[in-house]
């Protein structure tokens, strides 16, 4: 059956060879479009370093002496911008749907800001290996508003105690890992930030990597800086409402003057993480499913391929099957004949997609993380599999046919 | 008439094959006219942008060395007056800014209501063809006294007052209270450059960034003079800038050109940062390789399946040619024959493919660029009927549909044409 298997794919070269060119083409692009999708979201498993659920975001505005709203200080006290923002987060931790509530500047996820720091022991000259992080400024209840975690046991209160005293914490970080070994060693160290030795910083403790966005790897690390809310401006609120309640909040936001407004100072934009998230995240969500879009385009071009050339082949072996049937052939031979037909061609594809693709892949442009080379030969793998199945399935119906052709009639046509 | 009859018998005859043929030209042709449709939304030319293809757009400044580090970001006022004011080749230069917070506005007393403020100066009216449906813009004046007036879009205008004749009310914007001058028709938050809720008089105040020498928060519009090419503009911003940069060189640091000004496209794409050079030129390679895929690979199915057609028809083709009939008419037949089939597959293609885009593109393509916006407003967008149906996109996918034909069919009606009349008719069973 082989031999004879054989010499007919090589009779029918013409098609066949426009089959596997196409098999090799179709087969090379989804390996590239399925390694670049797993490069995309290996990370979206991998932790967040923080829990996004039920988290908000607030901005905090202030009213101008220009404004016919402002409140002078002969109406109402001392004009001051903190004693009114105070009152205002002390009204928003009051709320009975509330769980936490933090200032912060660059403190929460889902933005691409990258405000790179680079700390350094403060007792070692030319520390050569300086720890740089994504420096997010924040209250100490930050800690409990994004759930942070220690990588060293301590727990939640322990780490926002360690910010009221005004302690940094730092988190694991990929770059410095790999040339200095585990960040947890600095733990306890007193280092600087930057070049500014006007201020010593003792580190608290390691936590896990505050990513800016899901797709992302830890890519260097976070700085935790503490912000004492009655001391420093900044315009942004995160707060943490109660499993559930993030409903009743926005309506006790919208409907409750007192929350919103103290003298000068309003509070607005109430957005929750996941609405930031999906805007964040946007761009590579979208790449995503386009790519998936595509890997399912091609699986359907090699199926109307297959099922159309192999149609109007099985038309033309009508007699050769007819007269085989007629000798014992049985149906399940027939239909095993036709498929292993198709898998031959696609082994052939795979040997000239294996040629061209592992020099490609493996390049700096394609492998920008340096995955090892058995991530590539799982994931051809797997492709040989989908398009195999693809096969499969485009042949079943021509096979069908020619599994049912009645050899008297067929060869009566004849 | 016979051809059409033939045409018809054929595909009754072959139903499966005639099937599978339409829905691979029809899948590559939604394909390919999709990616291109979205890949146009970003310079097609509608209102308020009527004139995309000759304005150009100077922003951000990358400073290198000295005390500045590597910096870069949006361009100070006074830096971007420098480089872009009264260039020769620009007809009209409006200044504006190049982002902005969301902002509260409301009625007086009434609820709050956040959008997307642009401060812009007078000639962004004269660059852009916005439609008032009340009143009228701010004029050099209103500029120059930072006048507390705005434009709202018609869609703010009816969620703040319920009717868009609104011109001579108040709203109040942060709490400070702004006279409405005039009203204009919504813009497609796809229009970067001119998009959003409602427009504020920009000055110098609002071009700068605190204190910072260079950096600020200016974006500039450039509508080319006809005749010119955008190349001589940019060499003439980039004449500005070796000036702008020996001021830069007194601070021991170096001024860095980014060959702008950028055309729509480039704006639109906007997956670059302000610290490098936007590269097109490998996006539309890419784009290329991508087209060519996305009709190499449907054409050699197509090419099998008409190779498969053909085969049928050996005895006809024997016939005719042993009547008088030349190759080349036969091949422009079977070439013509298959171009219809080719045409219904297209037309059903392009009909999807404008269905899809308008329904669920964004869930599929961001027109906004990787790293532009994050605004939900902005990254839900989908283009409108009147950015993709324009007659450019529809002689592209007749054209694209001739090419398949031509990929598809010319190999196997070639070989059709040449079998011998003898041979054919012999094999005839």
């Amino acid at each position: 059956m082989k031999r004879n298997l054989l010499k007919q794919i090589r009779n029918e070269w013409r098609d066949n060879i426009w089959l596997v060119i196409e098999l090799a083409v179709v087969g090379f692009s989804i390996w590239l479009l399925v390694f670049l999708l797993y490069s995309m979201t290996k990370n979206l498993y991998s932790p967040r370093g923080f829990d996004p659920d039920d988290v908000y975001s607030i901005s905090v505005r202030t009213i101008g002496e220009d404004s016919p709203e402002f409140v002078s200080s002969s109406a109402g006290g001392d004009v001051n911008y903190y004693v009114d923002r105070s009152d205002l987060l002390r009204r928003l931790r009051e709320n009975p749907n509330v769980e936490a509530v933090a200032v912060h500047s660059n403190g929460l996820p889902y933005n691409y800001n990258f405000m790179g720091n680079s700390l350094s022991r403060f007792d070692v000259d030319n520390d050569s290996v300086p720890y740089m992080g994504n420096l997010r400024k924040a209250s100490p209840e930050m800690v409990r508003v994004l759930r942070l975690e220690s990588r060293t046991g301590l727990t939640q209160q322990q780490l926002e105690d360690a910010l009221r005293r005004g302690e940094l914490l730092i988190s694991n970080d990929m770059a410095y890992s790999m040339e200095s070994g585990d960040p947890v060693a600095l733990k306890g160290e007193r280092v600087v930030i930057g070049n500014d030795s006007s201020q010593v910083y003792k580190i608290a403790d390691v936590i896990d990597c505050v990513r800016r966005s899901d797709y992302e790897p830890a890519f260097r690390g976070s700085i935790i800086y503490p912000l004492d809310e009655d001391k420093r401006w900044t315009s942004g609120i995160a707060l943490r409402v109660k499993p559930g309640r993030g409903k009743a909040f926005e309506e006790d936001f919208r409907t409750d003057k007192t929350l919103q407004r103290q003298r000068n100072v309003y509070l607005t934009d109430l957005t929750s993480l996941s609405d930031i998230r999906e805007g964040c995240q946007r761009s590579m969500d979208v790449k995503v499913r386009m790519f998936s879009v595509v890997v399912a385009f091609l699986i359907v071009t090699i199926f109307l391929g297959f099922l159309g050339t192999f149609w109007f082949r099985m038309q033309q072996r009508v007699s050769e099957i007819a007269i085989r049937k007629v000798s014992g052939a049985r149906k399940s031979w027939i239909f095993r004949r036709i498929v292993t037909e198709g898998l031959i061609l696609l082994a052939v594809s795979m040997v000239i997609v294996s040629a061209v693709g592992w020099p490609v892949l493996m390049t700096d442009v394609i492998n920008e993380m340096n995955e090892p080379w058995y991530v590539f030969l799982l994931l051809e793998c797997v492709v040989a599999l989908i398009v195999a199945i693809g096969i499969v399935i485009s042949l079943w119906y021509p096979a069908r046919k020619a599994m049912d052709i009645e050899p008297a009639i067929a060869i009566k046509a004849e | 008439m016979n051809y059409i009859r033939q045409i018809i018998y054929e595909m009754r005859h072959q139903k499966m094959m005639t099937w599978v043929s339409i829905c691979g030209t029809a899948l590559a042709i939604f394909l390919v006219m999709t990616f291109f449709m979205t890949d146009q939304v970003k310079t097609v030319e509608v209102a308020p942008e009527t004139h995309r293809q000759k304005i150009y757009i100077g922003q951000n400044i990358h400073i290198s060395g000295g005390e500045w580090g590597d910096s870069s970001g949006s361009m100070h006022y006074d830096a971007a007056r420098s480089v872009y004011d009264n260039l020769e080749s620009v007809e009209i230069a409006s200044f504006m800014s190049q982002w902005s917070d969301n902002a509260d506005i409301n009625v007086r007393g009434g609820e709050a209501i956040s959008s997307l403020p642009k401060r812009v100066d007078e000639n962004f009216w004269k660059i852009y063809d916005f439609r008032f449906v009340s009143g009228h813009p701010f004029d050099k004046a209103d500029c120059d006294s930072d006048a507390k007036k705005a434009v709202l879009s018609r869609s703010l205008a009816r969620r703040l007052f319920g009717e868009d004749d609104v011109a001579g009310r108040e709203v109040m914007v942060n709490m400070m209270p702004y006279t409405v001058v005039g009203v204009v028709e919504d813009v497609s938050p796809l229009l970067s450059t001119t998009y959003a809720g409602f427009y504020l008089v920009f000055t110098r105040d609002y071009g700068m960034s605190g204190n910072e020498k260079w950096f600020g928060n200016t974006q500039v519009a450039l509508l080319l003079k006809d005749g010119v090419s955008p190349d001589r503009l940019r060499q003439e911003v980039k004449g500005r800038y070796a000036t702008l940069g020996a001021q830069v060189a007194k601070e021991g640091a170096e001024l860095i050109y980014h060959e702008q000004p950028y055309d729509a496209e480039t704006v639109a794409e906007g997956g670059y940062g302000s610290n490098n050079t936007p590269d097109m030129k490998s996006k539309h390679v890419l784009s290329y390789f991508l087209y060519g895929i996305m009709i190499l690979l449907p054409a050699i199915n197509l090419s099998s399946m008409t190779r498969s057609r053909l085969r049928h028809r050996v005895s006809e083709i024997g016939v005719r040619r042993a009547f008088g009939a030349r190759r080349i008419s036969i091949l422009v037949q079977m070439l013509g024959e298959n171009f219809v089939i080719t045409i219904i597959g297209g037309v059903i293609g392009l009909v999807l493919s404008v269905v899809f885009i308008l329904l669920a593109s964004n869930l599929f393509f961001l027109y906004s660029g990787s790293m532009s916006s994050s605004s939900l407003d902005v990254v839900n967008a989908r283009p409108s009927f009147d950015m993709l149906f324009t007659w450019s996109n529809f002689f592209v996918a007749l054209a694209l549909c001739f090419i398949l034909n031509l990929i598809s069919a010319t190999v196997p009606a070639w070989q059709a044409s040449r079998v011998e009349p003898a041979v054919a008719i012999a094999k005839v069973k």
